[in-house]
């Protein structure tokens, strides 16, 4: 790590890489430079495909050459960074508790085995935190024996993120630290939505996921029933959903039919409705298996033959009571013209007495 | 001059076809990915040293809504100009 490869070690590398000899690679990488050297001194600029783009530039110190990665290479070279999003902090998580942390951090363990450290160790490590993050930001799907509160969920993984810290340079040390203020900032956001969000109405959220656990305190023995929903809305729909709890949105028909009692046209379901998420083994999902995306396709196709079905005879019912409404109209209309006609001969006859009696 | 070009004018000099050419840059690359993932630098005489420079995480203030986001790490590629190429760019 941040060696500095000289030319002859370069020209080794790319002997071995290009599968060739090394008098070719000297040649090749001579030639090459001195091309890109001549070009720049002109003034152009030098595109090298894998690579990047070498330019000069007019500064105040005189002129300079910059260069810019290619795309593929930039990437490449952040790939073990690239799990990583911006984290916006919470309000609660103040520089003393940031600054706790980075004491922490540095300070070394005096029970931990010394071992050579690298970038790809690091990344290993960071994934393995990761998807322990990740088991704080999802409903915990497996029963646990005894009463589960927000506190007492985020208490032992970060307990063991503390457990699993292994030796660092100062390097990984920084990486770490990231990731453990990542944690705590979500073990924050946790703490803070159970204690507020714990008593209002689900429908005023726009995109939660929520655990509902039917606890029995009187004994340890007894298991939890999580219940997961989510709601509606904020470009939160089915498709997203299933992509979210299930990994492939082609799950969406799943949902659809847990709450179809609630929602029979899932078509028609408004912004804010709250959706029971049922448990992937229920419906035998597994976003690896063709047969379950498979099976998945099918139960759409035969969920929206039905809605349309239930739509078509809603159609008919409504089409039904219009004709009969109609029919009821007719007949008052021939109620009104009967009533007419009697009134008619009426005053006929009147007329006719009162033309006798003239 | 575009990477076309490039390959076009080293064909010729060195008296190989295209697609040799095209082999050792693209082994050239695949060289320079792999040292500078592990942070290393190449130097190249005359020309310079392209080397990766990794920034640590940091914490952003946006001042116009008071929030503060935790920005992760990153590797920038950076390079540095030789001197002997400087003085031959701002020669008179």
């Amino acid at each position: 790590m941040k060696e500095t490869i000289a030319f002859p070690q370069l020209v080794g590398l790319v002997a071995e890489k290009a599968n060739t000899t090394e008098r070719m690679s000297e040649l090749f990488l001579q030639e090459l430079f001195a091309v890109v050297t001549q070009e720049l001194a002109e003034g152009k600029s030098v595109t090298i495909k894998g690579l990047g783009t070498f330019k000069t530039t007019k500064g105040d110190s005189g002129k300079d050459v910059v260069f810019t990665p290619d795309k593929d290479l930039a990437e490449a070279v952040n790939a073990p960074f690239s799990q990583f999003e911006p984290v916006e902090l919470c309000d609660g998580l103040t520089d003393e508790m940031l600054s706790e942390i980075d004491a922490d951090m540095e300070q070394p363990k005096e029970d931990e085995p010394q071992e050579a450290d690298s970038l790809k160790e690091d990344t290993i490590h960071s994934q393995e935190e990761q998807s322990q993050e990740a088991v704080i930001e999802q409903p915990q799907k497996q029963p646990t024996e005894e009463t589960q509160t927000a506190q007492e969920t985020i208490a032992p993984i970060t307990s063991t993120l503390a457990q699993d810290e292994e030796p660092q340079d100062s390097e990984s040390r920084d990486y770490r630290k990231w990731l453990i203020a990542a944690a705590a900032a979500i073990a924050l956001i946790a703490v803070w939505y159970f204690f507020t969000h714990r008593s209002k109405d689900r429908s005023d959220k726009a995109i939660e996921t929520t655990q509902v656990a039917k606890n029995d305190t009187t004994t340890n023995e007894t298991k939890q029933q999580p219940v997961v929903t989510d709601t509606i809305g904020g470009g939160n729909v089915l498709f997203t959903m299933a992509k979210k709890h299930y990994g492939d949105q082609a799950f969406w028909v799943y949902i659809a039919r847990e709450n179809q009692a609630q929602y029979p046209d899932y078509r028609k379901i408004k912004t804010g409705s709250v959706l029971i998420i049922p448990p992937a083994e229920k419906y035998g999902i597994n976003s690896d298996s063709k047969q379950s995306l498979k099976n998945a396709n099918a139960e759409a196709m035969k969920l929206y033959k039905e809605v349309k079905a239930a739509e078509q005879k809603t159609i008919f019912q409504d089409s039904t009571s219009t004709i009969s409404s109609k029919k009821i109209t007719t007949t008052k209309q021939s109620q009104r013209k009967g009533n007419s006609k009697k009134h008619y001969r009426h005053y006929r006859s009147s007329r006719n007495k009162y033309h006798r009696h003239r | 001059m575009l990477h076309k070009e490039l390959v076009d004018k080293l064909s010729k000099s060195l008296g190989r076809n295209k697609s040799d050419i095209n082999k050792l840059l693209e082994a050239l690359g695949n060289v320079v990915v792999e040292r500078c993932s592990e942070l290393d630098s190449i130097s190249v005489p005359r020309l310079g040293t392209i080397e990766a420079v990794k920034h640590n995480e940091t914490i952003e203030n946006d001042l116009s809504t008071g929030k503060r986001t935790l920005m992760p790490p990153r590797v920038e590629m950076q390079f540095t100009t030789s001197n002997v190429l400087k003085k031959r760019l701002n020669q008179p």
